[in-house]
């Protein structure tokens, strides 16, 4: 039913939208929900908070599409509100220290068992390897580790896949600044995960 | 090339920022540098890393919540446009195999199938007159319509019985219970051709059919016919968003009593006896009133099916308001509500799922359906009251 849809780019769908049809809006909403949500869950390091706050992000654009000219990309947009919303999040919360989602649960709740456990893993394999999922939560951790600046480019860069000149016009700074964080970002991880390498050399 | 520049150079390399040619040459470049060889490695292994960083699945809840708020602000979108715009706003993707398609699935062909149905059953089973039970009055058939029937000596008995022009109620009665031999020959002949039929609606029409007079008989065909053109269109009519939640599927469904109980049993017909048929008869008459609000009710199923959830919406309303009486009522309210949840119309989709609370069949859905729906109107709220407050950061930036 959708395969016309699927096919258009995110600007023509949202045009699509613009003139009523919801159709392209699920299109659209397939096409970025997961890596946004997952922007925003490493953000704000809530799950309930995350869904919330994905939510408002799409309802803005649902309310507000017409605002939205074309003169930049849509996905560009898109992370500016999920950025801005994030931001807005922080600041509310300054004083309060949310818990990791890779910290142990309490101990009612089994010693190895972490707040990152409860989300899905993306595939079944991943469940079944247990060095894969291991390693899968120690990136996680190292990623919610990395400072505010970095996190965000690393996740739209590696998550989303935006183009670096992209987040440089979502952040607000010069596309080499960017490319810095993000090999700090890298080196970070790198460092963090130095006892998987030869793990991720397989991988590779 | 300074040392920052090999390095933002291999990144671009990493990630895919450039490509073909351009990337092959870049790639040659970096290898034979000896300080941007191991950089370059470097950044590929974290690039392999990063790649296993798990993502989760947005919420299902979010998900449903943001396409029912994209529906509410679609129709809005149309219902603001002049009515030549409007209709642009929904043809234009509707090609030729979508309105064969939609034509196809439609009322029309439904209820085209259903006659042609009645119509050649009646042909086929409308019996000679000298299978005809005593008190019967019909036309003379074709002969070769029933040729065995016609040359069998218990035929050519009830033919002899069949002058009598207006039954009295005394020979009616007789004629209800069947003489052993007829029973057991000629006026067993066409019923069994319902039965051949109508394995569910077997036994019930064939007591009926053999000792009714020609309308009850008529009756009784037109009853199992319907609950064979129903049975044969209830798979692939099946309303899937309902079916799944309602237990309206293809197993559910075949393992549904044939005949629903009745809530305002009609009086059996006068010339019926009054023994143990009664309850069948009883049964009967109504399935077969109930030809129209079935067939008006797997219409707005085909629609719904077809995802014209607009259409489907104009035939329940139909449905509801001519056939108030009918035994699946309960079920096409939470059908129809349903649409008008995807259709954006949550107004209409919450009184339609209070009215089918209120039937102890449907009770449970519906109350499912209320709660989905409150989330749905939750998120739309939370959404409109969401515009007019000023954020201290510019959250939705004009782009």
């Amino acid at each position: 039913m959708s395969t016309e849809l699927d096919t258009l780019a995110d600007e023509a769908l949202l045009e699509r939208f613009q003139r009523g049809d919801a159709e392209a809006f699920e299109v659209l909403l397939g096409r970025y929900e997961r890596p946004l949500y997952n922007f925003v869950l490493r953000s704000v390091r809530d799950p309930e908070k995350a869904a919330d706050l994905i939510q408002e992000v799409f309802l803005r654009v649902i309310q507000r599409s017409d605002q939205f000219q074309g003169q930049s990309k849509l996905s560009t947009w898109l992370y500016s509100i999920a950025r801005n919303l994030c931001i807005d999040h922080g600041r509310r919360m300054v004083f309060r220290r949310h818990r990791s989602l890779d910290a142990p649960l309490a101990s009612d709740e089994g010693k190895s068992a972490t707040l990152g456990d409860r989300v899905p893993a993306p595939t079944p394999e991943a469940d079944r390897d247990s060095i894969a999922r291991e390693l899968q939560g120690q990136i996680a951790a190292a990623v919610e580790e990395l400072p505010e600046d970095q996190r965000e480019v690393f996740l739209m860069r590696q998550v989303q896949g935006l183009a670096f000149k992209d987040i440089a016009e979502i952040v607000g700074v010069s596309e080499n600044t960017i490319k810095s964080r993000m090999r700090y970002a890298l080196e970070r991880l790198q460092a963090a995960l130095e006892e998987y390498r030869d793990y991720a050399k397989e991988l590779g | 090339m300074s040392e920052h520049a090999h390095r933002d150079r291999a990144l671009d390399l990493v990630y895919g920022e450039v490509e073909g040619v351009e990337a092959r040459a870049l790639r040659d470049e970096l290898e034979r540098c000896p300080e941007c060889a191991p950089e370059l490695a470097k950044l590929e292994g974290a690039k392999r890393l990063a790649d296993a960083l798990p993502l989760a699945p947005m919420p299902s809840t979010a998900r449903a919540a943001l396409i029912a708020a994209a529906r509410v602000k679609a129709n809005e979108t149309i219902a603001a446009l002049p009515a030549e715009d409007r209709r642009a706003a929904v043809v234009p993707r509707e090609g030729w195999w979508d309105r064969t398609r939609r034509f196809l699935l439609g009322p029309q062909t439904a209820m085209a199938a259903v006659m042609l149905l009645v119509v050649a059953i009646g042909v086929m089973v409308v019996p000679t007159g000298d299978e005809l039970p005593v008190g019967a009055t019909t036309m003379r058939p074709e002969p070769d319509l029933a040729p065995d029937v016609a040359t069998t000596p218990e035929a050519d008995t009830l033919a002899e019985r069949e002058p009598t022009p207006n039954p009295a109620p005394a020979q009616i009665a007789e004629a209800a219970e069947p003489s052993p031999d007829v029973a057991a020959n000629g006026a067993d002949v066409p019923v069994r051709r319902v039965r051949a039929r109508s394995t569910s609606a077997g036994t019930t029409a064939d007591r009926v059919a053999a000792n009714a007079p020609e309308a009850e008989r008529n009756v009784v065909a037109r009853g199992a016919e319907a609950q064979n053109v129903e049975a044969s269109l209830g798979d692939s009519f099946a309303y899937d968003g309902v079916a799944q939640q309602g237990n309206l599927g293809r197993g559910a469904r075949a393992a549904e009593p044939r005949l629903a109980p009745l809530e305002e049993p009609a009086p059996p017909p006068p010339t019926m006896p009054s023994d143990d048929l009664d309850s069948e008869s009883q049964a009967l008459a109504p399935a077969a009133q109930e030809l129209a609000p079935r067939a008006l009710h797997q219409s707005a199923r085909s629609r719904a099916n077809a995802g014209d959830c607009r259409g489907a919406v104009r035939v329940y309303s139909d449905l509801f308001a001519r056939f108030p009486a009918y035994s699946e009522l309960p079920r096409a309210l939470v059908e129809a509500a349903a649409c008008q949840r995807q259709l954006g119309n949550l107004a209409q989709a919450r009184t339609l799922l209070v009215r089918a609370e209120g039937y102890p069949s449907t009770q449970a859905d519906a109350q499912r359906e209320l709660r989905r729906l409150s989330t749905v109107q939750q998120a739309h709220r939370r959404a409109q009251r969401s515009i007019p407050a000023p954020a201290s950061v510019d959250s939705t930036p004009a782009y």
